[in-house]
């Protein structure tokens, strides 16, 4: 069977089109918001949406199709919390031998600035840098999220790496 | 600091490893390349929440076959049977030969009726029939509030409320009958309309409305009414009449203060988020809402 002639109507089909795209999505709108729960809700009504419109909407169009539902609801929903990623301790020790210059603070404080720098970033900047670093998303992919061009990508993710040394170099 | 480059994507370049080999090499040279290979690094050390996508998932499925089913005579009428009985949340009873379906606040209620045509309630609307005159052959139902009908070919088929009445031999059509309103939009066939006053037939496409006595006829597209996929729509509809769809559909009360309910809108309102829904109908109409202490919507006009 070719993709085009892959209904969404088809369970196995929406499931495919849920596993591939869903993280991205709830990630996404976590970057803008910072709250799961927000974003799971979200997400959800999102793809019941696409359920609900199986019949219109070609398979190709799907992930579009619920990108677009879902920043819409971002938009309507104003409850935006700051954005704080989860610091895992655990693997610590991977930056303080390769990386970890003498003039860096310890990493623990560096870690606790950089939770807190890219919570300050613009929310444009955020998304495309966490999509990038976080989802491995290719930056042409990125500007398909969003619905930019690759270049304004580009130009956000140099902005926000140039935001982060700013307020990181600080400490130093 | 100095920039590494004036490049506006250079770092978005060198994060991606699309920079050439001596870009790198003179990158590497610079003050800044080290703070920026440790905020890369620092930041895979960083976890976004996790969520059980497995359970998201059953949640979608659920919510869709649920929606599915109030939904159901589009893709098949076979489950909104079921559904007719799942969703019955309303009551039928056997009182003088009377079957009758009531739907709550933002409930829709399929009812599969004896001959095998269907009708699908519309939040709080009431729909009751005689099983007696069915049994004889007379196809007649009563109808409070708004319902979407399917009629199987077959014998005049009758939607009645007070002097109102709708005649049909078999074909789709949408009624909503309240005080003072009384509206009939055919989808399919011919419907023949029949008020105090006046006496109309309409073909696919047509519809016709009575409000206070006064006729008004238009045409549109769709093919079935639209509240069904849960959203509501009007076409140059008093204010009254879509306040009191808003209050059906989410058990709210609006409390006009003054605001001219006699003014028309076209457009329509979701289902399920009362503030677009609200959002949607009066900004367009210039109007201020407010959440009051006692659970009441006021209106205000801006």
């Amino acid at each position: 069977m070719t993709e085009k002639q892959k209904s969404i109507c088809d369970e196995k089909t929406f499931k495919l089109i849920f596993d591939t795209h869903s993280e991205v999505i709830l990630n996404f709108i976590y970057y803008k918001c910072g709250n799961m729960n927000q974003a799971e809700d979200i997400t959800q009504d999102a793809f019941i949406k696409l359920w609900k419109n199986c019949k219109n909407v070609l398979f190709e169009k799907a992930k579009s199709f619920v990108m677009k539902v879902a920043q819409n609801a971002f938009f309507n929903e104003f409850e935006h919390k700051k954005v704080i990623l989860k610091y895992n301790q655990k693997s610590l020790s991977s930056i303080q031998y390769e990386y970890s210059p003498d003039f860096l603070l310890e990493e623990k404080e560096f870690m606790k600035k950089l939770q807190l720098s890219i919570s300050e970033l613009p929310q444009k900047q955020r998304e495309v840098f966490l999509l990038s670093r976080k989802d491995k998303k290719t930056y042409k992919e990125i500007a398909e999220i969003i619905g930019l061009t690759q270049k304004a990508v580009e130009r956000r993710m140099h902005l926000a790496l140039q935001e982060l040394r700013e307020k990181l170099g600080h400490s130093i | 600091m100095e920039k590494p480059n004036n490049q506006e994507d250079f770092l978005a370049k060198w994060a991606s490893g699309e920079l050439s080999e001596e870009e790198v090499t003179r990158f590497k040279k610079s003050k800044d390349y080290i703070l920026y290979e440790t905020i890369l690094e620092g930041t895979k050390l960083l976890d976004v929440p996790n969520v059980d996508r497995k359970e998201l998932f059953n949640k979608i499925k659920n919510e869709s076959s649920k929606k599915k089913k109030t939904i159901a005579f589009i893709p098949n009428w076979a489950y909104a049977i079921a559904a007719s009985i799942a969703l019955f949340i309303g009551y039928t009873f056997l009182f003088n030969q009377n079957t009758t379906y009531q739907s709550g606040y933002g409930e829709h209620i399929s009812i599969q009726l004896p001959d095998g045509s269907e009708a699908i309630l519309n939040a709080k609307s009431k729909l009751w029939y005689k099983k007696n005159n069915w049994d004889k052959g007379k196809r007649v139902v009563f109808l409070n509030g708004e319902a979407f009908f399917k009629v199987k070919h077959g014998n005049t088929f009758t939607v009645k409320h007070n002097n109102n009445s709708v005649s049909v031999l078999g074909t789709k059509f949408n009624v909503n009958v309240i005080t003072d309103f009384f509206e009939v939009i055919c989808y399919e066939g011919k419907v023949k309309v029949k008020g105090n006053s006046f006496s109309k037939t309409i073909t696919r496409g047509e519809a016709i409305r009575n409000i206070n006595s006064s006729i008004e006829e238009w045409n549109q597209n769709d093919i079935s009414p639209t509240w069904i996929i849960g959203e509501s729509s009007f076409k140059n509809t008093p204010l009254r009449q879509v306040i009191t769809a808003l209050e059906k559909q989410y058990k709210v009360t609006i409390q006009s203060n003054g605001v001219n309910l006699d003014e028309r809108y076209s457009g329509g309102f979701t289902h399920n988020n009362l503030k677009n829904a609200l959002h949607t109908i009066f900004d367009a109409m210039n109007i201020n809402f407010i959440f009051t202490d006692n659970g009441t919507i006021e209106l205000s006009v801006n």
